[in-house]
């Protein structure tokens, strides 16, 4: 029996820019969910972000006859989410913003610099814990929690976070330490 | 070891804390709608439709799309940021600029550009509107700062045996082109670049933000009203009255450096270089030159150039010997500033009345000595009965 590869994301946007809507349908079912999550986390509303995600991929099927594999589809991607969010941000909560260059994590340094290690963590033991969990990521700066769900959900590099977000890569290894540093320290608190 | 230090895992292989995340989000009941992937496909089929049938060309997306935009070109952190919300599809290759970080740039040179246009329309309100005529009527500049204008000083109103002769004495004479009062009453539009080369002493006097005008500043207002004692200016400031010690200094070179200082005070114009002093007397001629054909404006404009002959047809014209501009300068008193003996002769013998002060209290040997003409000085200071008749 041959082995099927499934071929790269690039390939199928290509393929879907000349035409074929199989290959995007496969390059959907591939992605919908992780940037569905990056987004609905950022804004806190089902809905919303099955609004702003058929926005994302719109603009993929649009800008898809212009699309050069010069980076990871998965970089570009979550670069049209992030963008949308940001728009969505400026227009409807101009206090919030996923840009900013300013990172609000000095008092977490300092409890960084007070815990000297982590233990490992256990399973999740309950829904209880998964929430707590998620409540904590959804408690972080803006900045921090969009540069781990990054992380998390496109499986960018600290790079590629770097060049999504359009900020110094300093920046983004900053904003993802300091949300893995407060994610780690909820972890320890639940188990 | 710092833990800000750890080196972060890689995207690649999850570390335990992202496994925990996917494992809290898997029991997150949370999911997209069904009618988001069902919307999403739809339109992704037709536009592939539209891409097999064009060959690769740009879709066509149903008037219920999102206009948001975003670049494509995520390897390129500049333009990668690049999207707006715009009402209107974006043709391929054009840029968005709602997340274009270069905004900040544009906004930066549009308020420089708009601080540079309003700093030159000020300096252009602060002028006469001789001036300001001069700068709208396109007037050509000598390199001695002079205005080189072909026409004849004649006024429309005077009979032709006014016309001039040739003139030997002063540098690229100034001759002023006849002008209707209306057009001087009326500003031009702003043309400031065109009169900083001419006279750069004004131009550094424009660019200091002074309360109180220097006497440069004033020389230029008071050519905008016509002959008469001194009104509007006031009197200038004690330090200006200081006498310059000359300065071997190039004149041009000084020019160009006033012209590019970025402020100037009244007392560092009092002392100017004799150079300075030149260009003084060059600029009055030069403001002089362009202004109304009056007689007494004749008079004053031939006295600030050097042109004998113009000053005794001013005279015959009707202009009052004692004519003063509107900072009180008269005829005398401009000749003095040049050092222009045979004319404070021509002048005295006419009738000029040396104890005449201007607006800063000055009397044209005051004038002399201020810009180093102590012999002329003397020689205003002398009792009438000892002034020689002119010699012309």
């Amino acid at each position: 029996m041959e082995l099927q590869v499934a071929p790269p994301d690039e390939t199928l946007m290509q393929a879907f820019a000349a035409g074929d809507a199989g290959a995007f349908e496969t390059l959907y079912d591939r992605h919908q969910l992780a940037v569905w999550r990056y987004v609905q986390r950022s804004v806190h509303d089902a809905a919303l972000a099955d609004e702003l995600v058929q926005d994302v991929w719109f603009s993929l099927v649009r800008q898809a006859p212009r699309y050069e594999p010069r980076a990871r589809f998965r970089t570009w991607l979550f670069t049209l989410a992030h963008h949308r969010l940001v728009d969505h941000f400026r227009t409807h909560h101009p206090s919030l913003s996923l840009d900013a260059t300013t990172d609000d994590g000095a008092s977490l340094a300092d409890a960084l610099a007070a815990d000297s290690g982590f233990s490992p963590l256990r399973q999740l033991q309950s829904r209880e814990q998964a929430q707590a969990l998620l409540d904590a990521l959804a408690a972080l700066p803006a900045t921090q929690r969009e540069a781990f769900l990054l992380q998390a959900e496109g499986a960018l590099t600290v790079t590629e976070i770097a060049r999504t977000t359009g900020v110094p890569p300093e920046t983004a290894k900053s904003r993802l330490r300091y949300a893995r540093a407060s994610l780690r320290l909820t972890l320890e608190g639940l188990l | 070891m710092n833990r800000s230090d750890a080196p972060l895992p890689r995207p690649e292989a999850p570390d335990e804390l992202v496994r925990r995340y996917h494992e809290a989000s898997a029991q997150d009941p949370a999911r997209p709608s069904p009618a988001l992937r069902e919307a999403v496909l739809a339109q992704a089929r037709a536009s592939a439709a539209g891409y097999a049938a064009t060959g690769n060309g740009p879709g066509s997306p149903s008037a219920g799309t999102p206009e948001w935009i975003a670049d494509n070109d995520p390897a390129t952190p500049g333009s990668s940021q690049k999207y707006l919300k715009s009402p209107t599809p974006t043709a391929p290759g054009g840029r968005q600029a709602a997340n274009d970080t270069s905004w900040r740039l544009r906004a930066v040179a549009s308020v420089a550009v708009l601080g540079l246009a309003t700093l030159l329309f000020l300096q252009f309100e602060r002028g006469t509107p001789q001036e300001r005529e001069r700068v709208s009527g396109g007037a050509t500049v000598s390199s001695e700062g002079l205005p080189s204008r072909p026409e004849p000083v004649v006024p429309p109103v005077l009979p032709s045996a006014a016309v001039p002769t040739p003139l030997p004495a002063p540098p690229a004479a100034p001759t002023p082109a006849p002008v209707p009062e209306p057009a001087r009453t009326q500003p031009p539009p702003p043309a400031p670049a065109a009169r900083m080369p001419a006279d750069p002493a004004p131009v550094a006097g424009a660019l200091n933000d002074a309360p109180a005008p220097t006497e440069e500043r004033r020389a230029e207002m008071a050519l905008g009203t016509a002959p008469g004692p001194a009104a509007g200016p006031p009197p200038v400031a004690p330090a200006a009255a200081a006498a310059p010690p000359p300065s071997p200094a190039p004149a041009p070179a000084q020019a160009k450096a006033l012209a590019t200082a970025p402020a100037e005070s009244p007392a560092r114009l009092a002392q100017a270089p004799a150079p300075a002093r030149d260009r003084d007397a060059a600029a009055d001629a030069a403001r002089l030159a362009l202004a109304a054909p009056s007689p007494a404006e004749r008079l004053l404009s031939a006295a600030a150039t050097g042109t004998p002959d113009r000053v005794r047809q001013a005279l015959q014209d009707g202009a009052s010997v004692n004519a003063a501009d509107a900072t009180g300068r008269t005829a005398l008193m401009l000749a003095a500033r040049r050092g222009d003996e045979p004319m404070v002769r021509l002048l005295l013998a006419s009738g000029s009345d040396r104890s005449k002060t201007d607006s800063a209290g000055l009397t044209a040997a005051e004038h002399a000595r201020r810009a180093g003409h102590a012999t002329l000085a003397a020689l205003l200071d002398a009792t009438e009965s000892t002034v020689p008749a002119p010699v012309r």
